[in-house]
């Protein structure tokens, strides 16, 4: 609840701050500012290593479905704006299958001159955080538990945790009089937004009951992260320009969510806490997809 | 216009009456009572919760016991009395307003004493305190859900407690000691703050040896 708090928190401050910039830029007097909308479909393919059960649950097992390979289908909707020239902020937001807008992008891109023809370098800001779904992280303790009730919640066990990350990447970019081009590659930071689990175990046939209780830390991991854009301008009126947009991304990493496990016996006093740092997996997330924009 | 604002004030006045009508005053004076009676009952705990069983049978580690303090005259002892006398549809009763009765009792549960008449193992022989051998639930007080309490501290949760409804203090009591015997049998004996002791044997269970 504290992560989709954040987003929240995060999409009001992105609200504010496009819209006081977009105020600004209104009110500029070169009048060179820029809007841009775009609507692009997107697949999202989302790949982890898995690794064999251990003593202690790993969550980035449940991630998804289980499977090694995740894949989804993304509408993406497009916000940005040139306030002054060489500068570019952009909102994504995407909605996926649950048509819930539970994923943003917010970047900010220096690209000195890029209003001529030719090739420019400058750099960029990106903040993503978009939502993966933990299923049925109780069939660990299911498997493992097998002589006490496992788990006393019979509800599907499923919660949405939030991966954010945060990247700086050069840009290397082509105008064309037709045909744009954006390379960015480069290091990030990514976390798990941390959260907390329960699970309430009894002995059939016996008295003993015990709770055990997970509460995950951020985990940080270095990320790289690379995304390609194609502008190809289809027609021009005045000041409007319009025309297809291609994207490509590409994040990779070894990730691993650390938590404190606390079991409780019997009684809540009766409490043993350690702290887990299961082995990282390599992960990584693909995604690309076209669609159209519109520049004003 | 003027029409218009004449119908929505009688509308809004009538829908102001009709909230001040249903909103009621609840006299939140707690009615006083003793605990006079004790009952003591058997639990199923086998399954995944707990529940009230007439069986004397228990599995060796599933022991388990809910004990009931209350007014010899108060709800509890009204449904028992009911149950016996009047065939039929029993007597409805609603509380005016819909207030729930709050009751306090005059003294409350201090301290519990619970002896085994037989032994429980090759430690524990019979006519021991085994009250540390239990923990306990109380029902309606805030715990870690799934887990259980002291026994100490579920009955310190009773002092100046308010009851709702019903003036019953109703706690689960549950062994923890495996039993190696074929036979339990307790006597719980509840100290209150004035001192007096309401005492109640459980039946003999019949353990059930796997």
């Amino acid at each position: 609840m504290n992560s989709l708090k954040n987003i929240t928190v995060a999409f009001a401050l992105a609200g504010m701050l496009t819209t006081s910039l977009g105020l600004k830029a209104q009110i500029g007097k070169n009048g060179n500012e820029t809007f841009s909308l775009g609507v692009h479909f997107s697949g999202r393919s989302i790949f982890r290593n898995p690794q064999p059960a251990g003593s202690s649950i790993d969550f980035m097992n449940y991630l998804g479905d289980g499977k090694p390979v995740q894949t989804c289908g993304l509408i993406n909707l497009v916000f940005g704006m040139n306030p002054v020239p060489g500068w570019t902020i952009s909102t994504t937001l995407s909605i996926n299958s649950s048509m819930a807008p539970g994923q943003m992008q917010i970047s900010v891109m220096n690209l000195p001159g890029d209003t001529l023809q030719g090739w420019h370098l400058g750099w960029k800001t990106s903040l993503v955080m978009f939502p993966r779904y933990l299923n049925e992280f109780n069939r660990f303790h299911i498997e493992r538990d097998s002589l006490l009730f496992a788990d006393l919640n019979h509800n599907y066990r499923q919660r949405l945790l939030y991966d954010a990350c945060l990247s700086v990447m050069p840009v290397a970019a082509f105008r064309g009089e037709k045909i744009s081009l954006r390379v960015a590659a480069g290091p990030g930071i990514a976390v798990f937004m941390p959260f907390s689990e329960r699970i309430e175990q009894k002995k059939p046939d016996g008295n003993f009951r015990r709770t055990i209780t997970y509460e995950t830390e951020a985990s940080p991991a270095a990320v790289l992260a690379a995304e390609t854009e194609v502008y190809i301008s289809l027609f021009r009126v005045r000041h409007t320009e319009g025309g297809l947009l291609l994207r490509a991304g590409s994040l990779l990493s070894y990730r691993q969510i650390r938590y404190r496990e606390t079991v409780r016996t019997w009684t809540a006093e009766n409490a043993e806490t350690r702290r887990v740092s299961p082995g990282r997996q390599f992960s990584s997330l693909t995604e690309a997809g076209g669609g159209f924009y519109v520049n004003f | 216009m003027r029409t218009f604002r004449k119908l929505l004030t009688v509308i809004i006045l009538f829908n102001a009456a009709r909230i001040f009508t249903s909103c009621c005053e609840c006299d939140e004076t707690p009615v006083r009572f003793t605990f006079r009676s004790i009952d003591v009952r058997n639990l199923d705990n086998k399954g995944e919760w707990a529940i009230v069983t007439a069986s004397n049978n228990m599995a060796p580690e599933a022991v388990a016991f809910e004990v009931s303090l209350f007014d010899s005259t108060g709800y509890f002892g009204y449904a028992a009395l009911q149950k016996a006398l009047l065939p039929g549809f029993s007597k409805a009763m609603a509380f005016r307003c819909d207030c729930s009765i709050p009751f306090q009792a005059t003294s409350y549960p201090e301290s519990i004493v619970i002896k085994t008449f037989f032994a429980i193992n090759d430690t524990i022989q019979a006519g021991a305190d085994v009250t540390g051998c239990f923990v306990a639930r109380s029902s309606g007080n805030g715990t870690i859900s799934g887990l259980y309490q002291s026994v100490e501290s579920v009955f310190s949760l009773a002092r100046d407690k308010i009851y709702y409804d019903s003036g019953v203090e109703t706690v689960q009591l549950f062994l923890m000691p495996e039993i190696k015997t074929d036979k339990a049998k307790f006597e719980i004996s509840v100290r209150l703050s004035d001192g007096r002791i309401l005492s109640g044997n459980t039946q003999t269970i019949n353990i059930r040896q796997q």
